[in-house]
């Protein structure tokens, strides 16, 4: 990235973190890789019962997806309220929630640290997934690539990524960076009404 | 009381709750304490003391930390039984 | 000497290019560590399949202690037996990660003997974090480090090693003394370090300025950063140097004041210091010309995480401004306070910040003993749905305070 470095405006942060934790403020960076999974985790009843703690693995899940399966001496989830966050998985192996066919990355955008102008920001979703292309995942270099060009042309100096946003509108960033903009760019877990839009003034 | 007659207490209500409930610290203080009529400080003292010398030992699970009786294997990689 | 086991055409991929490379850096350690050797392996498979076959959890501690190691293992023991056991150690790091070469190369013998020699430093949460061990290993690990003066960091419900930026011992910025005030909370916060008593995690990061270099807002339960209550000194010959040099100071800096309170004409900077807001751009910016000046401290900010497990938060202001001079007896107190009423208030797994939001900001100000100010909001509430106490009415609203 080194001749894209050169000619941004300012620094960018990119961060990639291997699992929804986000360690290290990558959540609040310019450009951030997650990795995730996109499928309610499968469960193995008969090992539920066995090498499973069922009260511990219940209070496990954030969004109190998981109840007691009494008739299986298990445990069910509730399809609606999981997204996929795995917990479950870590204090049961027996809701393995990996699954090399489904898991992916999305791309979020736009996050700052410092208050240098404007105040922190989160990054947000640019790309929900990428299927896992290892060794070298090149359709998410080239995604990230694409979005630090039309940074590095567009913004102004000194203006992060997040900055270049606000100013132009992410409708324009998503006209600019030619994403396609999906329902799962639309917040609707927990903090759908700070961001929808409330005026009908916008750029086409 | 006498601090080895507390200990005694406080291994009394770990084991009460052993594969029962996942006990915090805090829970300890405040469980012993009330039974005993010993100020929490010194509870926490008294457990603390129990636990630097693998008589309890700090656990971990689901995210959470709690404080158990060692099992044997436990006592075993440590050399103490 | 162990030779390489596996065949791992997908990582050699990664060795490619002038860049440094993790996988080479495994394999030097895989030369004399069989767990290393078997990292690569596993790693290469993972890339094949497209999953990971790292568990966690388990007890795996030394005595007395209640974190700072973190218990890792493989779900493929029989396939990579050299990493059965990948625990994890956690060494508190010294304020601002200042090392010399030699304190360096004792780390680093001490994993090589014991442990898989590979090294994460740092990790984000402070610590200086060594990866690889087995369970067996793990009292004479802390022997050894702790006989020369080391110790282990925070995991579990816990606080975690205290962090800050490597404020005025480097960087003219630093409005307080971050590297002290660390290790004084460090060594204040001992035993919540290593016994965990607490209902989670919390973390305490340090930053000299707005600049935030260690991300406290992000990442912190408690964020502290450093600011200024005073002018903000302009050495205008310096000004007319970078303009000279080629910087559009109207365009670089006048515009993009967030609070538009620069003006330049050509000649002469002005800052109508009552409209600043302190962020540090045109500090950033013109550092030559542009300094604070008066009253140092910090603000205090709470309440920030990563998105588990109810979405991310960024601190937000608890304490518009505090003095921070030692030996930092009122933010001790402070500290000590927050942690009283979160333990009171909490469910277990429930960070501060997410205690805050369910108890509301009034519950935890007064018992921490700080006022309502403007500063800690963006805006005051909208709905009239508005809650009242009856000593509000004798204290506040019948002398008319507004
Ligand atoms: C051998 C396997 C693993 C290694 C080497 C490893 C390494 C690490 C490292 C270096 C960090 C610190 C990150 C930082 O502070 O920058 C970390 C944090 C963490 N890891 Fe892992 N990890 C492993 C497996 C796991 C697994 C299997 C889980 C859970 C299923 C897990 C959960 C976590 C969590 C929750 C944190 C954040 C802890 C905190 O906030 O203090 N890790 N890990
Ligand atoms: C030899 C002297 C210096 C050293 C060793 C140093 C070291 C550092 C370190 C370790 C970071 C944190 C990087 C990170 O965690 O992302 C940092 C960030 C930073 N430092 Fe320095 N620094 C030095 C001098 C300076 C000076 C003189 C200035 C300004 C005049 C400065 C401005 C910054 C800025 C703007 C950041 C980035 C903050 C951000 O990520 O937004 N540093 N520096
Ligand atoms: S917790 Fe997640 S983001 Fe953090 S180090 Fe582990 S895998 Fe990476
Ligand atoms: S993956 Fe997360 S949300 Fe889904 S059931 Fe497991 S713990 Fe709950
Ligand atoms: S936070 Fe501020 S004082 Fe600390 S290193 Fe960064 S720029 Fe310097
Ligand atoms: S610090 Fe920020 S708000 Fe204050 S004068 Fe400089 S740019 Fe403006």
């Amino acid at each position: 990235m080194s001749t894209c470095a050169a000619q941004s405006t300012n620094k960018v942060r990119l961060a990639v973190a291997c699992c929804v934790n986000m360690c290290g403020a990558v959540h609040c960076s310019d450009i951030a890789l997650v990795a995730l999974h996109t499928k309610v985790p499968p469960i193995d009843h008969e090992r539920v019962g066995k090498i499973c703690e069922i009260p511990t693995v219940i209070s496990s899940c954030p969004t109190r997806a998981i109840s007691p399966d009494p008739a299986k001496k298990s445990v069910k989830i509730n399809e609606e309220k999981c997204m996929y966050c795995g917990n479950c998985f870590t204090v049961c192996p027996a809701i393995d929630i990996h699954n090399p066919e489904s898991d992916g990355v999305a791309i979020v955008v736009g996050g700052k640290i410092g208050s240098l102008r404007s105040a922190p920001k989160f990054s947000k979703l640019a790309i929900p997934f990428f299927y896992n292309e290892p060794p070298r995942w090149p359709k998410i270099i080239a995604a990230v690539k694409n979005i630090l060009e039309v940074y590095a042309k567009n913004a102004r100096k000194h203006e992060r990524v997040g900055e270049w946003i606000d100013r132009i509108g992410w409708e324009k960033f998503f006209k600019l960076t030619g994403i396609e903009f999906t329902f799962q760019h639309i917040d609707d877990f927990t903090f759908m009404r700070e961001t929808m839009r409330t005026t009908p003034a916008f750029k086409w | 009381m006498e601090k080895e007659e507390l200990k005694n207490k406080i291994f009394e209500y770990m084991q009460k709750y052993k594969g029962k409930k996942k006990l915090k610290e805090k829970d300890v203080w405040k469980g012993v304490g009330e039974e005993t009529g010993v100020p929490g400080d010194e509870v926490k003292k008294a457990l603390r003391e129990m636990i630097d010398v693998g008589k309890l030992m700090y656990s971990y699970g689901g995210g959470a930390s709690s404080v158990e009786i060692p099992s044997e294997e436990y006592l075993k990689e440590k050399g103490l039984l | 000497m162990s030779k390489k086991k596996h065949e791992t055409p997908m990582l050699d991929e990664l060795k490619k290019g002038p860049w440094p490379s993790f996988v080479k850096e495994i394999e030097k350690a895989a030369v004399k560590s069989e767990t290393a050797n078997d990292t690569l392996g596993q790693v290469e498979k993972s890339y094949r399949t497209r999953r990971g076959y790292w568990k966690h959890g388990g007890i795996v501690g030394v005595l007395g202690y209640g974190g700072g190691v973190i218990g890792r293992y493989t779900s493929l023991p029989e396939e990579f037996p050299g990493v059965k056991f990948f625990h994890t150690v956690r060494i508190n790091q010294p304020s601002g990660w200042f090392y010399t070469s030699k304190a360096l190369r004792e780390i680093c013998d001490i994993w090589d003997k014991y442990g898989s020699g590979l090294t994460n430093i740092h990790g984000s949460t402070g610590d200086l974090v060594l990866l690889g061990t087995n369970t067996e290993s793990l009292e004479a690990i802390f022997a050894e480090y702790s006989s020369r003066g080391w110790d282990l960091g925070g995991s579990g419900s816990a606080m975690r090693t205290p962090s800050c930026c490597l404020g005025p011992a480097r960087c003219e910025w630093s409005n307080i003394n971050t590297l002290e005030i660390n290790y004084q909370l460090t060594q204040e916060f001992q035993d919540e370090l290593h016994r965990p008593a607490f209902p989670y995690k919390f973390k305490i990061k340090t930053s000299g300025c707005a600049v935030d270099c260690v991300a406290s807002i992000a990442r912190a339960d408690l964020s502290i950063i450093g600011t200024w209550r005073g002018k903000i000194q302009i050495d205008q010959s310096e000004v007319q140097n970078y303009a000279k040099k080629g910087m559009n100071i109207n365009a670089e800096i006048v515009n993009m004041c967030p609070t538009q309170c620069i003006t330049y004409d050509g000649k002469e900077m002005k800052i109508d210091d009552a409209e600043c807001s302190r962020c540090m751009h045109c500090i950033a910016k013109m550092t030559k010309a542009l300094r604070p000046s008066g009253e140092r401290g910090a603000t205090l900010l709470m309440g920030s995480k990563a998105p588990i497990v109810v979405g991310s938060l960024l601190s937000w202001v608890i304490v518009p401004f505090i003095k921070l001079e030692p030996p930092y007896k009122e933010l001790k107190e402070l500290i000590r306070k927050m942690i009283e009423w979160w333990d009171e208030n909490s469910k277990p797994r429930e960070r501060i910040g997410e205690v805050i939001e369910i108890k509301g900001m009034r519950s935890f100000l007064e018992y921490i003993g700080v006022p309502p100010s403007p500063a800690q909001v963006k805006w005051p509430r909208k709905d009239p749905f508005i809650f009242f106490k009856d000593e509000d009415f004798e204290k506040v609203f019948k002398k008319g305070k507004y």
